[in-house]
């Protein structure tokens, strides 16, 4: 049985009560099948990158990229529900962003890759659904929308950097989505 | 400060002349390395360097030793000279080196020296001091943090050899370098700085590949990589085609040829208007890549040049376009079709260009279902987009659905068809139709005249030209005078109608009606009937899937045949089926679906005279005769001794037959005889036990079974064929032939005579031929007594005096080898070959093994002994043996020779012993003993060794008798042979 470390808190509860646990049961899907998505960019990501990208024990250490969120679930846990849902809304905003940018690189890197490029491409408006799901919810629960202004995300000049970039920012993108259907699983269920 | 400059100089070439003139004087400009510099990408190295300007005002030819060293250690890497001959222009000399490492992997040093190479100063050659070094300095002397790999987005033909380093921090440790998921040797190596060659990379799956050095510092492991590119220049674009569709631009495509794996652009240079365009929209589509060109309506031909270009190289292909001969025109659009008349249609489309400067050529596609379609063409003067095209189809068939569409070429420099338009279906409209219905009777017999069933067959699409309403049918009798008709409607449905009509002649027309009008009438005379003529029926053959019918030519038949007859013949609606049959004709072959094999069907042929339809002839056949389903009964109505009457009942002619019956087979078999096979006769003889008489004639119903033996039981079946095959053989019946009682007498009265008869012959030749008959069978015999060898003096006993075999000893059997037991003639194992010793002794008994044997069933066994004697006290004897069963039976005593085996035969003993007794000393003191080394001598006990002079020995004795060893039989084998007995081989 699995076990999920979530707070619920007030605001939470108030929103279950509410007629709009349609919004809420929709928000659950769309999560589950945005971690599908993910999970499959993830894994056509690395293939596309060759050795030692597609190796299973390829762990390189990643240096934090201004802009792009750490979707790490003892950081999420911590924040209440409305920063969660707060944190959600901005993470879906800056990956989608960062999806771009990887996109150009990839299409330098691996032009002939098309089915690749084409999930790629797919994606930040994939995200942009999931986006605007959470403005709904948070109009809803009365939550300011926030600001997301990003600066303009400088991709490194290194291809090999570029390709652990978009390795980083493929792999946030997932961990984003997992952590977010967990919550929403749980917010679901009550 | 010029006029400082003049002097200066003047006093240089003095200075310069004067030491010229001294001769000893050695002259050397000594380099100065003015600067030095690396092109990373290119893994370049420069160096630029300065000498005294005096060389350049003496214009000399100088030649520059230039030492390249790698790492702070001074590594030499290269030693060259490098000559050149000095101007007064030049400023600054220059020498550039590529290098195989990147120049960033570790610190290159330079240093230069120079020797004057001038015929002028022949006698002074001597090389300059060296420069200073001048060093590049390479990351590995840096103070990094992070680990760095080189060449960096590197692009390289595929094959190409490339070599990789590393540099890594101080304190750093690098682990491994893998390019793929290889790892290569290292080419070189200082305390920072790693490097390996790759040679020939091969273009990557992904299209680059990545260098990784992973590293260690601290405990921690890094990944650290490049990537390097590899591809090839592009390839020549091969099949490069240019046409226009719309007349405004042109689409060229070709094929790119090899991949290059790389980003390689193409644009379109035109020579004629010398414009170029990018092909922005050039990607790589299903191995094809495409451009426009736009065309300028004032232009007619274009020399137009592909060309392909990336990072590695370029290439180009041309060509030459008319663009009036490579026109391949829109599919066209808005089609429709729309009717004329039953026969005939418009078609209708619009291309949206203008062709109004061209002919077109179109084809429309006329499509019936199940039938080819046909094509139909118009040439058709080019229109601007707005106005649209038609074209008149005709020979339509009325009332048909047709589906259309269409499509255009150039019609004068035809190039290529356009696609085809979207398809439309029509169904054209309605006529009247073009053939009258095919139509038959059937006529049953009624009183006072006729039931007749008026037949008609839907009439096809073909000839139908609409929906068939309704039928109409009239019928007409004449008689003199007068005539009367009737009229009726029948539904579109329905294909027969039933009508009582007189024994006159009538006249039946039958005519379809669509919605716009009647078919021609279909027309059948009945004449006069009269009496019935009896018509034999005669039968057809099958061949393959069909009958064939063939009939006598009747000049009368003015208006062909008809053949018809039942596709179910025996049930009630019979399903009448005709087929017409012009005039000329005399035979055809009948084929249905649903003729069945087995089934009987009859054939009435027609013939349409003045008068009206006559039947000719009936025809009776199968498509595929079986084999009947039932035998007949048979019943026998005499007995003989000698002879059986049978008879049986058969329906041969019955209609239900799944043949027609050709004939019997009469089986005939003597009781407890076994029929494997019955041997098939056209009569009946009693040399065999199994027979099978074949009767060809179905009328037969009876048979006479001569010859049989009496007082003997048989038993008879008979089967009815066909062609399909016989019937199943269901009963049989047994008849017994009786007693011939008048036969027995005979016999007994004939072999009492005759034994008599032969009696008396024999007594009386026996009297006749006494003295004869004495001599021939009881000759005297030859006294032994009077043989040679045994008289003493006598020159044959004075020759076999040492004969070991005339020395005379008791033989006494000291051994007895039972050779094998065989067991209802098949031999027992083979360990029952044993050597049983009865030495000094007169018995021996089986070894238990044997009892064992015998003891679970009755046997028949055979043994062969074998009694050796002793040599040293026989010369030879004859060995008496008595082998008895103990208990149960004794067996005669046989007289055997010694040394010949004896084979003891018994049966049916249980639980027996063996004794074996042996006479030998017996028969010595009752025998005179022989001795002889020849088997032609034979003994008697009265007489021996006398010779034979031809007669045969009663006993022949063998001279090796006495012998110790044994001899061999060479079908058994020893299992386990005693030592001492000796076997000879």
């Amino acid at each position: 049985m699995e076990v999920l470390q979530v707070k619920i808190t007030s605001p939470y509860n108030s929103l279950l009560c509410s007629s709009n646990a349609s919004l809420v049961d929709q928000i659950y899907s769309l999560s589950k099948m945005l971690k599908s998505y993910a999970e499959q960019l993830l894994q056509k990501y690395l293939n596309s990158q060759g050795y030692p990208f597609n190796w299973s024990g390829f762990n390189p250490k990643l240096k934090p990229i201004p802009g792009l969120p750490e979707a790490e679930e003892q950081v999420l846990e911590n924040l209440s529900k409305t920063e969660c849902l707060q944190q959600d809304y901005i993470a879906c905003v800056s990956i989608s962003k960062f999806l771009a940018v990887v996109l150009e690189d990839q299409k330098d890197l691996n032009p002939l890759d098309t089915d690749f490029l084409k999930r790629l491409t797919e994606s930040p408006a994939q995200i942009q659904g999931m986006t605007s799901n959470l403005n709904d919810i948070m109009t809803v629960m009365s939550i300011p929308i926030p600001d997301v202004t990003l600066q303009s995300i400088q991709s490194p000049s290194s291809s090999f950097d570029k390709k652990v970039f978009g390795y980083q920012d493929c792999k946030t993108y997932y961990e984003q989505m997992l952590w977010m259907e967990k919550e929403f699983a749980l917010m679901n269920r009550s | 400060m010029a006029l400082i400059q003049i002097i200066q100089t003047m006093f240089t070439a003095a200075l310069v002349g004067f030491k010229e003139c001294q001769g000893y004087e050695f002259t050397t400009y000594p380099p100065q390395i003015v600067n030095m510099s690396t092109d990373s990408f290119l893994q370049q190295l420069f160096v630029e360097w300065n000498v005294s300007h005096l060389a350049y005002e003496a214009q000399v030819n100088m030649t520059f030793q230039i030492q390249l060293t790698r790492s702070e250690n001074l590594e030499l890497v290269v030693m060259k000279n490098y000559s050149k001959s000095l101007k007064k222009t030049d400023t600054v000399l220059r020498w550039v080196w590529e290098s195989d490492l990147p120049l960033e992997c570790t610190s290159h040093s330079i240093r230069i020296r120079s020797i004057v190479d001038d015929k002028k100063y022949l006698d002074a050659k001597i090389w300059s001091e060296w420069s200073e070094w001048k060093t590049i300095w390479g990351l590995d002397t840096a103070n990094i943090t992070e680990a760095s790999v080189f060449p960096d987005e590197k692009i390289v033909k595929e094959g190409t050899n490339i070599t990789f380093c590393c540099i890594i921090p101080k304190g750093a440790r690098i682990q491994r370098m893998t390019y793929g998921q290889k790892i290569f040797p290292v080419i070189f190596k200082n305390n920072r700085t790693t490097a390996i060659k790759v040679h020939n990379v091969p273009i990557p799956k992904n299209g680059n590949s990545n260098l990784i050095c992973t590293w260690t510092m601290n405990k921690t492991r890094t990944h650290d990589g490049t990537v390097l590119f590899v591809g090839n220049p592009p390839d020549v674009p091969r099949n490069l085609t240019c046409e226009t569709q719309d007349l405004r631009e042109m689409i060229c495509s070709w094929h790119p040829g090899k991949a290059t794996n790389l980003i390689t652009e193409y644009s379109i240079f035109e020579q004629f208007s010398g414009k170029y365009s990018p092909c922005t929209e050039s990607r790589e589509s299903s191995s094809s890549y495409r451009c426009k060109w736009v065309i300028n309506s004032t232009q007619e031909n274009y020399n137009l040049t592909v060309k392909a270009k990336n990072y590695l190289g370029e290439s180009e292909s041309s060509i030459f376009v008319d663009v009036f001969h490579k026109v391949h025109p829109l599919q066209p659009s808005e089609f429709k079709v729309a009717a004329i008349n039953a026969t005939a249609v418009t078609v209708y489309w619009c291309l949206n260009a203008n062709y109004s400067i061209i002919q077109l050529l179109c084809q429309t596609e006329i499509y019936m279902k199940n039938k080819t379609a046909k094509l139909h063409y118009s040439s058709l003067e080019g229109q601007l987009p707005s106005i649209c095209y038609s074209t008149a189809v005709g020979n339509l068939h009325p009332y048909t659905n047709y589906s259309f569409r269409t499509r255009c070429a150039t019609a004068k420099h035809f190039w290529k068809w356009s696609a085809w338009s979207e398809k439309e279906s029509l169904v054209t409209d309605q006529m009247v139709p073009s053939m009258a219905p095919d139509t038959w009777i059937q006529i049953v017999e009624g009183n006072g005249g006729h039931n007749v069933k008026i037949l008609w067959k839907t009439l096809p699409d073909s000839v139908a030209n609409g929906r068939i309403d309704h039928y109409s049918i009239r019928w007409t009798t004449s008689q003199v005078g007068k005539s009367d008709s009737t009229v009726k409607y029948i539904p579109a449905n329905t294909t027969n109608i039933t009508v009582f009509i007189s024994n006159e002649q009538c006249r039946i027309e039958v005519k379809a009606r669509t919605s716009v009008g009647w078919s021609p009438p279909s027309v059948i005379l009945i004449p006069h009937i009269t009496e019935n003529e009896v018509i034999e029926e005669g039968r057809v053959s099958a061949t393959g899937d069909g009958l064939c019918l063939s009939w006598k030519h009747d000049p009368y038949v003015i208006d062909g045949y008809v053949v018809d007859w039942c596709n179910s013949p025996f049930s009630p609606g019979c399903d009448l089926q005709w087929k017409k049959i012009p005039s000329n004709a005399t035979s055809v072959i009948i084929k249905s679906a649903k003729f069945k094999p087995g089934l009987r069907y009859r054939f009435g042929i027609y013939g349409f005279k003045i008068d009206g339809a006559h039947l000719l002839e009936k025809k009776v056949g199968y498509i595929k005769e079986l084999a009947p389903e039932m035998s007949p009964s048979i019943h026998i109505t005499e007995t003989k001794p000698h002879i059986i009457v049978m008879n049986w009942t058969y329906p041969a002619n019955d209609e239900m037959q799944p043949g027609f019956i050709k004939g019997y087979y009469v089986y005939v078999r003597r009781r407890h005889a076994t029929c494997i096979q019955y041997s098939e006769r056209n009569s009946f003889s009693d040399s065999t036990d199994c027979q099978k008489i074949k009767i060809e004639e179905p009328k037969q119903k009876s048979y006479v079974l001569r010859d049989l033996k009496p007082n003997t039981e048989y038993l008879l079946m008979v089967t009815a064929f066909t062609a399909g095959g016989e019937s199943p053989g269901e009963s049989t019946i047994q008849v017994g032939t009786t007693n011939d009682n008048e036969a027995v007498v005979y016999k007994v009265i004939f072999w009492v005579f005759g034994i008599a008869a032969v009696m008396v012959s024999l007594v009386t030749l026996g009297i006749w031929k006494k003295t004869w008959f004495k001599m021939t069978l009881c000759p005297d015999i030859p006294n032994p007594n009077k043989s040679m060898v045994l008289k003493l003096g006598s020159p044959l006993m004075k020759a076999h005096a040492e004969s070991p075999t005339l020395k005379m000893s008791p033989c006494i059997i000291n051994k007895l080898e039972v050779l094998r037991l065989i067991r209802d003639q098949v031999t027992l194992d083979a360990k029952l070959h044993k050597i049983i010793s009865a030495e000094k002794s007169s018995s021996f008994m089986f070894p238990e093994e044997y009892q064992f044997e015998a003891k679970y069933q009755p046997f028949h066994y055979v043994s062969q002994m074998y009694p050796t004697c002793n040599s040293e006290q026989n010369l030879g004897f004859v060995t008496h043996l008595t082998a008895s069963i103990i208990g149960t039976e004794s067996f005669t005593d046989v007289l055997y020779p010694c040394n010949m085996s004896a084979w003891i035969t018994s049966q049916n003993h249980l639980n027996m012993d063996f004794e074996i007794n042996q006479y030998s000393e017996h028969i010595i003191n009752h025998h005179q003993l022989c001795s002889i080394a020849q088997s032609d001598y034979a003994s008697t006990k009265d007489n021996c060794f006398e010779h034979s002079s031809g007669y045969k020995p009663q006993v022949q004795i063998i001279s090796s008798v006495c012998k110790e060893e044994i001899p061999s039989f060479s079908n058994t084998t020893h299992t386990e042979e005693p030592s001492d007995v000796k076997k000879i081989s």
